[in-house]
Order: structure tokens, then C-alpha cells, then sequence
């Protein structure tokens, strides 16, 4: 089992080598010279050579990989141009917001997702289930911005019940953080839900056909219990997967909705980043995003494997 | 008929390295083991034993579909286990295989007509006309008919595409044909057809066969001679009619009291083989069928025998004899 | 010689078959009748509309929909419904372009990953791996922040972005395909390996390709009208989808129907796609054997 986990982790090290390679090539990507593009075009030539110092394009640029790379090992992830401040204290400020935004996401969506995916699996072929199924095909055909314009016009601005914009820390005032947390986590929980309910129920269909559903039936247990005890727990498995594979969805989510919301998140920030050509900000934080995702994937895996033995010994697939 | 044989085979063998990972080392699973025939122009030699005797590794072998591990094969006098790929190219229009499952065997996305081209666009330097019209001259030659040409594989039922899968082989004029279970995933009354489809071929082509097959019976009806395989060796080889009548080794024996029959005097009185067949990773030492054997000396757990000509070229591998 | 006994299937025209497969297959059907839809506007042009999208009229600012304008207009008084035309122009080519770029690399790299094995097959796993495992949108920013936005700039961004997925679909299904005995059969005849690749293997591996196209077609247009929407995608005043909603927040107070149609037109996009996407995958697979 150990053995595993580290194999895990040995097989995840030429990934990120690689991932590291596709981020610092961003600086590469610009077209013309980069301190062009920060500074502007009538910038003086001192502030050009101080920027291309600080930047290390005036050295060789496997050099500049390698003292990149090298900071990154030791939890450098650059600093801003913007603020001078190192980019991994800013993004350890942020992060606590991005965090419970997902986590709040996550939470939304496995509920209505659970609990939308076994009423249709339960109601097989019937208009409940057609119906279920229809809502979670058009939630994962519309795009997550579209539904957070449509909940902000309808809960501020129409009803005006909940805040548009902002953040309120949950350690300051719970019940403003609660109100502001509120849209933004329906939409995105919304934008999740679709696919986890698809999965949920055919998840169990498959589990309610199962022999064991039919011989707890016999021995008297109701429809009922039948369907939340047994296949129910034997589907969680299967969401639980599927949830860590939505990762890259509640990320690139969290990007649209941070900045919908105005929510100091890493989303944000690296957009913020982006507009004021905060390059060094832009490639720690979409390295970080990115590793974040790749570790969380392996959580997943891990804790997978503990759920499901047969997974460890290479049983079903 | 000249003296040569068309095919013979030598001391061959077949390994896969099965297992092992990051710092074990694999383990040796001897498919086929230390192997020697021949085969004849026009000729039938049966092939029999169960499923991992290694009666398929040794058919696709010899066409060099799996490369043998050690071991000389020689075709029309030539030996082909030397072959460059190129030459190796050349030589297969003249030794063709047709498969045991007729719903895998031909490729789903190509019509009839591309399939039984395909040989001849690689083989001969006849032009399109010419070798559509060979084709449908083939197609006819196997009981279809010219439309079927049009037809994708999963139109036709698992017959119709054995004929086909023939056609194919046939339509190269081969002089050696392996059919390895060529008739054991159809239905019995089409196995029939099929039979006599490939026996009127070889009568019409001049073709050898090499009759793969678990079924003792079907054998019993194609073959000339027959060689009979336990565990990657083979441990019998004989005129069909010797071995029918008289099998000398105890598996062979065992094997034929199996065979259900009609005529009371073919009937035998069952021998029950006790145990299993053993895992080839690890055989037993000496005789592989030993501990199966009710007649086993002490030579048999000494020494592996070796195929040996007990008296009138009846083959027996086996100390007890 | 003997004769094979009755045919396999009566002698229907294969047409017929066919088409009857499809007419049952809903998901199919409705899919393909929005794409349809959506096909027939974009050749026609905004111009169909009878007004200039990019033409602004200040007496006819924020008016909801009616019979002049059947979408209304925007806070620039140009009429929603050619610009949102307009803006199916800009999904669908950078969609197209996207799944070009995605296919083409992707079988290539997938087909000789799977074909080849050992090392080659190995080395462009890890490749693969590394990219996939950025999330899309995460990746097409960075890539866009760096290169600056342009329609072709996006669509190339984001076919590369994909080349990974469909590499490994192609891969998958090249191997499942290479095992099975046609291959074989193929190799026993003489065929040349590449030759078994293209011709024997290849069609069947066109099945999965074609489905991911279709989802890869959705995606790369959520993707576009998203890095439109954050301000780095397609450069105004081109509209696009994306940009049309970004810029319909300021007016929500104003005029809710510049919000309404662009997120409508990307959703219906989107889910006849999907729809298209489940359809071909059903009428492509039990199909064979």
C-alpha cells in the first residue's frame, strides 16, 4: 500500500518537471520583447534594463529555467511586479477564500447532484426521470457565467435578497459571509451538479440491478432502505471519483467566478495579474493552481483506493 | 510428389517471459517445447491437444506471427526463421492461416471485395480489372456469391465468414494452409460445410494443412497423420489410423476413450484422468504428464522423454513404452 | 464447389437501414437539427437580419424584443440578433479550427504511441499526462495572457490544448483494435505495418474520435466565449458571445434581454452538441460485429 503511494508520487515527478516547463514558456510565448509589453513603449531605458534584470531575461535562458525551477522547489514562486511582495504570500492570502468558495461549491452540488441522480435512477424511464436528466444535460451545456448573470438578476437585482459583489471573512461576521458566500457557490455548485447527477444515477441503476439489491429484497428490506443503505453507499464511491475529477472544472470555475463576484480569490488574482502584466504573479499562480489540482487528483486516487480494495489488488476497472 | 518435405520443423521453441516488474525478473512460460515434424505437399497433419497445449503457438510460429524463441523452420527448402522481413513478405502468399473466430478474424470496417483484394494487390501485378474478377472467381469458389463483394463482414453469418476468411487464404494459392480451430466456433452442421469446403480445396489446390483442433472427432475426418500435445511437447505422432486405433501414449489413450461413438466396437472403456494439467510456468520434473500417469516409472520423474519411432513411424514420446 | 445457404439479411437497400437507425435515435435527431439551425445562420449571415451588427443607433438603445428587433438591442442600440450571429461565426470557427488542430495532432500522436509501444508509446504518455493534467481554462489563460488575443491565436491555443485528449482516445482505441486477430490476419497476408495502421486499424478507431470531436467542439466554445467574457479573448468590438455578456452587466439594471440571448445562444450551442455528441455514440456503436 505504501508501495503504491510512493510509486504514486515517483510517477508524478516527470509531470510536474513538464508542467513547469509549459508555465515558464508563457514568458516565452510573448510575442516582441516582454518589457515592451509591461512597460510600454516610452518607458526609459533604465527602468527597461532594471525590469529585464529583475526579470533574469538578460541571462541565458536555460539559466533563467533552472533559477526559476529552482525557486519553485524551495516555495519561490516569484514576485510581483505589482506590489514587490513575493507571489506565494500573496497567494497564501488568497487562498482561504478560493478554498471555501470550492469547498461550499462542492458542497451544493453533491446535494442537489446525490440527491437529483438517485430520485431518476429510482424512477427509471418515468417524466421524473427524463426530466432529471434533461436539467442535468442543460446544466453542463450552460456556461457557468451565464448562470451567474441570471442568479445576480434575480436574486440582487430583482429580489435584491443577496449581495452581488464582495467577500466578508466567515471568522468576522458568519451570517454576512454566509449571504455573500451564497451566489457565488449556487452557480458554481449548479455548473457541477449536472454531471455528478448523471453520474449518480446511472451509478445506481447499475447497482440497483445488482444481485445483492435483489437478495436484500428478499430477505424483506423495503424499496426503500434497499436504495439508501446498500447501492447508495456503492455509488458514493463512484461520486467521490468523479468529484475529484470535476477538480478542473471547480477550478477553472472558481477563475470566472471570483471575477464575476469580486471574490479576493487565486482565480482573481491571476486575472487581475494578467491585465496589469504581472507576468512573474501570472506564472506562480497558474503553476500553483495547476500542482494544487495534480496533488488533490492524488488525494483522491489515494483515499480511492482505500474505499475500494479491489482497485489496490487490479480488479474492476 | 518429391522427396522433400514441403514443411519441416525443428527442435523449436516458443518462450514468453511472463511477470516480473521493477526488480523481479520475469519467469519463463515455455509455450512450445523443443518441437519437430514435417509436413508434406497435399498433405494433412493434424495438430490436437487442449486449450495451452501450445498447438495455436506452434501454427502461428511457423508463419512467423510469433517469433520462435529457438528452432529451425524450413519451408519449400528455404529456411524461413532467417528471413528478412522483406523476403519474409514474399514467402507468406505461400503459407496462409485461417482463424478460429470467424466474428474477429476479417476487418469490420473493409467490404468483402477490399478484404480478398488486398492479397493480391500486395502479392501478384495484376491491375484493378483483373483482380476484381479473380476475386468474384474466388467468392464463387466458396459457395458466395458476386454481390457479397459489397458487403461489410457483420452482414454475414460466422459460416459465410469462414468461407470468406478461406477465400482469403486461398485466393494467394498457397501450397501450405494452417487452420488453427478453423471450425471450432461454428455450429455443428455448419462445421460440416466448412470441412468439405476445405477438403474440396485441397484436392482442387493441391494444399497441405496444418488441422489445428481440440476436437478429436472433426480430426479424425480431415487428417492423414496426427500429432497429439501435452503441455508444449508433443507426445504422439502417427498415421491417423494407427493412432486411432492403437494410441500408445496414456494421454493420447485417455484423450480417445473421451470421444463419444456410435459403433459399440469403437467404444473404450473410460480412462479418468485424474488431477490437472499442470501451470507451464513450473512443470513438473522429467515426463510433464507424469503425475497424471497411471503407468509412470521412476524414469519419468528423471528425465523429459523424447519423441521417439516405437515401430512402423508411430512416434511416442514416453519412457513406458 | 458448395453453396452457402441463405443470405444473412433480407435484401434490404443498406440506405434505408441506415436511415431508419437514425430517425430512432432522438438525442441524434435533435442535436442535429440545432446544429442545423445554427449552421443555416451562420452562412446566412447577420445580414439576414437586415441591419449592420456593428451599426449603432442611439434612439434605439435598450429595447427589448419586438418586431423590429426580434433580440432587441444593446446599450450602443445595434440589434442583438446580428451580433449574436455574428457571434455564432466567431464559436463555431474557433470550435472548428479547435477540433482541426486537436484531431489531426491527436491521431497522429495517438496513433503512434499505440502502434509503436515501448519507449516512443511511454514518452508521449508522460507528454500527454503533464498537459492534461492543467484544467483547459486555467491553461488557455496563461497561454492567452501571453500571446495576445485574436481569433486564430485562441482556436490554436486551445486545439493544443485538446491534441492530449484525443491522443488518448486514439491511442486507446488503436490498442484494443491492434489485439484483435483481423490485425493479425492482416500481418499473416503480408500488409505492411503502416498499411494495418491506416487502413485496417483506422477506421475503427473513428468512432471515439468523432464523439470526443463533437464534446471537444462544446468545449472549445465554452472556453472561447469564457476568455471572451474575462477580456482576453476575441478583441471588441468583433462580438462575441463571451464579450456580449461581459459587457451586458453594466446595462442589468437597464435592459436584462442583453444578458438573456448571448448566454442563450451559447447554452442551446452547447447542449445540441452534447446531444449530437450522445447521439453518435449510440448510432456508432452497436454497429459492429
Amino acid at each position: 500500500m505504501i508501495g503504491y503511494i510512493i510509486n504514486r508520487i515517483l510517477y508524478l515527478i516527470p509531470t510536474l518537471f513538464i508542467m513547469s516547463l509549459v508555465v515558464f514558456s508563457f514568458i516565452a510565448l510573448i510575442p516582441g520583447d516582454p518589457v515592451d509589453a509591461i512597460l510600454g513603449l516610452n518607458a526609459s531605458e533604465e527602468a527597461r534594463a532594471a525590469l529585464r534584470e529583475e526579470l533574469g531575461l538578460d541571462r541565458n535562458i536555460l539559466v533563467q529555467y533552472l533559477s526559476w525551477a529552482g525557486g519553485i522547489v524551495t516555495g519561490d514562486f516569484g514576485t510581483s511586479l505589482t506590489s514587490g511582495e513575493p507571489v506565494m504570500k500573496l497567494i497564501m492570502e488568497k487562498l482561504p477564500a478560493t478554498l471555501l468558495l470550492a469547498f461550499a461549491s462542492i458542497l451544493v452540488s453533491v446535494f442537489i447532484a446525490v440527491f437529483a441522480g438517485t430520485i431518476a435512477a429510482v424512477n427509471k424511464g418515468n417524466w421524473l426521470d427524463m426530466g432529471i436528466l434533461v436539467a442535468a444535460l442543460a446544466g453542463i451545456s450552460v456556461p457557468v457565467f451565464w448562470i451567474a448573470i441570471l442568479a445576480v438578476l434575480l436574486f440582487s437585482v430583482h429580489w435584491q435578497v443577496l449581495p452581488s459583489i464582495g467577500y466578508v471573512s466567515p471568522l468576522e461576521d458568519p451570517i454576512g459571509a454566509l449571504r455573500h458566500l451564497a451566489l457565488p457557490a449556487i452557480c458554481m455548485g449548479a455548473a457541477l451538479a449536472g454531471g455528478i447527477a448523471r453520474m449518480t444515477r446511472s451509478e445506481m441503476i447499475e447497482q440497483l440491478g445488482k444481485d445483492y439489491v435483489i437478495t436484500a429484497r428478499a430477505k424483506g428490506l423495503s424499496q426503500n432502505e434497499v436504495t439508501y443503505r446498500h447501492a447508495l453507499r456503492n455509488s458514493l464511491i463512484t461520486v467521490v471519483t468523479f468529484t475529484g475529477l470535476e477538480l478542473g472544472t471547480l477550478l477553472s470555475g472558481a477563475i470566472i467566478i471570483e471575477t464575476i463576484f469580486a471574490w479576493p480569490g487565486l482565480g482573481r488574482m491571476a486575472i487581475d495579474a494578467i491585465f496589469t502584466r504581472d507576468y512573474p504573479t501570472v506564472q506562480g499562480v497558474v503553476l500553483f493552481m495547476a500542482f494544487f489540482f495534480v496533488f488533490v487528483n492524488l488525494l483522491v486516487d489515494i483515499s480511492y483506493t482505500f474505499l475500494n480494495p479491489q482497485i489496490r489488488l487490479g480488479g474492476k476497472s | 510428389m518429391t522427396d522433400m518435405p514441403l514443411l519441416t520443423v525443428e527442435n523449436m521453441n516458443k518462450v514468453f517471459p511472463v511477470g516480473g516488474g521493477f526488480m523481479k525478473k520475469p519467469l519463463d512460460l515455455y509455450a512450445s517445447r523443443d518441437i519437430n515434424f514435417t509436413l508434406s505437399k497435399g498433405e494433412t497433419l493434424g495438430l490436437v491437444g487442449e486449450s495451452g497445449s501450445g498447438k495455436s503457438t506452434i501454427g502461428r510460429c511457423i508463419l512467423r506471427l510469433h517469433e520462435p524463441t529457438s528452432g529451425k523452420v524450413t519451408f519449400e527448402g528455404t529456411d524461413v526463421t532467417a528471413l528478412s522481413p522483406r523476403a519474409m513478405k514474399t514467402m507468406r502468399s505461400k503459407m496462409q492461416i485461417i482463424f478460429q473466430d470467424p466474428y474477429g478474424s476479417l476487418t469490420p470496417r473493409m467490404k468483402i471485395g477490399q478484404i480478398l483484394d488486398e492479397p493480391l494487390r500486395i502479392h501478384t501485378p495484376f491491375g484493378k480489372a483483373e483482380r476484381r474478377e479473380k476475386v468474384l472467381e474466388m467468392l464463387d469458389h466458396v459457395g458466395m456469391r458476386a454481390m457479397h463483394a459489397d458487403r461489410y463482414p457483420h452482414e454475414f453469418s460466422g459460416g459465410q465468414r469462414q468461407r470468406i476468411a478461406i477465400a482469403r487464404a486461398l485466393i494467394m494459392r498457397p501450397s501450405m494452409i494452417v487452420a488453427d480451430e478453423a471450425v471450432s466456433a461454428l455450429d455443428v452442421s455448419i462445421q460440416a460445410q466448412i470441412i468439405n469446403l476445405m477438403v474440396e480445396a485441397q484436392r482442387e489446390y493441391d494444399l497441405a494443412y496444418l488441422f489445428i483442433s481440440h476436437d478429436l472427432s472433426v480430426v479424425r475426418y480431415m487428417v492423414d497423420r496426427v500429432a497429439v500435445l501435452y503441455l508444449g511437447s508433443i507426445v504422439e505422432l502417427a498415421k491417423r489410423d494407427d493412432l486411432y486405433s492403437n494410441p500408445v501414449h496414456p494421454y493420447t489413450q485417455a484423450l480417445l476413450t473421451a470421444v463419444p461413438s456410435v459403433k459399440k466396437s469403437e467404444r473404450r472403456d473410460k480412462v479418468y484422468l485424474s488431477g490437472e494439467i499442470p501451470s507451464p510456468l513450473n512443470p513438473p520434473a522429467g515426463c510433464p504428464f507424469r503425475p497424471r500417469c497411471e503407468r509412470a516409472i521412476a524414469a519419468c520423474s528423471e528425465e523429459m522423454p523424447k519423441l521417439r519411432d516405437i515401430g512402423g513411424g508411430h512416434m511416442a514420446a514416453c519412457h513406458a513404452v | 464447389m458448395s453453396n452457402a445457404t441463405q443470405t444473412a439479411l433480407p435484401e434490404q437497400s443498406r440506405w434505408g437501414r441506415e436511415w431508419r437507425k437514425i430517425r430512432g435515435n432522438k438525442m441524434l435527431v435533435t442535436g442535429g437539427i440545432v446544429l442545423l439551425i445554427f449552421l443555416f445562420a451562420i452562412i446566412a449571415g447577420p445580414e439576414i437580419t437586415g441591419y449592420d451588427y456593428a451599426k449603432m443607433s442611439i434612439r434605439e438603445r435598450f429595447e427589448g424584443p419586438s418586431a423590429a428587433h426580434w433580440m432587441g438591442t444593446d446599450n450602443f442600440g445595434r440589434d442583438t440578433l446580428a451580433r449574436v450571429i455574428h457571434g455564432a461565426r466567431v464559436a463555431f470557427f474557433v470550435g472548428a479550427l479547435s477540433v482541426a488542430i486537436g484531431m489531426i495532432g491527436g491521431m497522429t500522436i495517438g496513433a503512434i504511441a499505440g502502434f509503436v509501444g515501448g519507449v516512443v508509446d511511454n514518452v508521449l504518455m508522460r507528454i500527454t499526462d503533464a498537459l492534461l493534467a492543467f484544467p483547459p481554462l486555467l491553461l488557455a489563460i496563461g497561454l492567452v495572457a501571453a500571446t495576445g488575443p485574436s481569433i486564430t491565436t485562441v482556436s490554436i491555443i486551445i486545439g493544443i490544448i485538446y491534441i492530449p485528449r484525443f491522443a488518448r482516445v486514439m491511442r486507446g482505441a488503436v490498442l484494443t483494435e491492434a489485439s484483435k486477430e483481423y490485425v493479425e490476419a492482416a500481418r499473416a497476408i503480408g500488409q505492411e505495418p503502416w498499411r494495418i495502421l491506416v487502413f485496417h486499424i483506422g477506421p475503427a478507431t473513428l468512432s471515439p474520435v468523432i464523439v470526443l470531436a463533437t464534446v471537444v467542439f462544446a468545449l472549445a466554445i465554452i472556453i472561447e466565449a469564457s476568455l471572451s467574457f474575462l477580456g482576453l479573448g476575441v478583441p471588441p468590438p468583433t462580438p462575441s458571445w463571451g464579450g456580449m455578456l461581459s459587457e451586458s452587466r453594466a446595462f442589468m439594471t437597464k435592459n436584462i434581454w442583453m444578458a438573456i440571448f448571448p448566454g442563450l445562444a451559447i447554452s442551446v450551442a452547447v447542449l445540441g452538441l452534447n446531444l449530437l455528441g450522445d447521439g453518435l455514440r449510440d448510432y456508432l456503436d452497436p454497429k459492429d460485429y
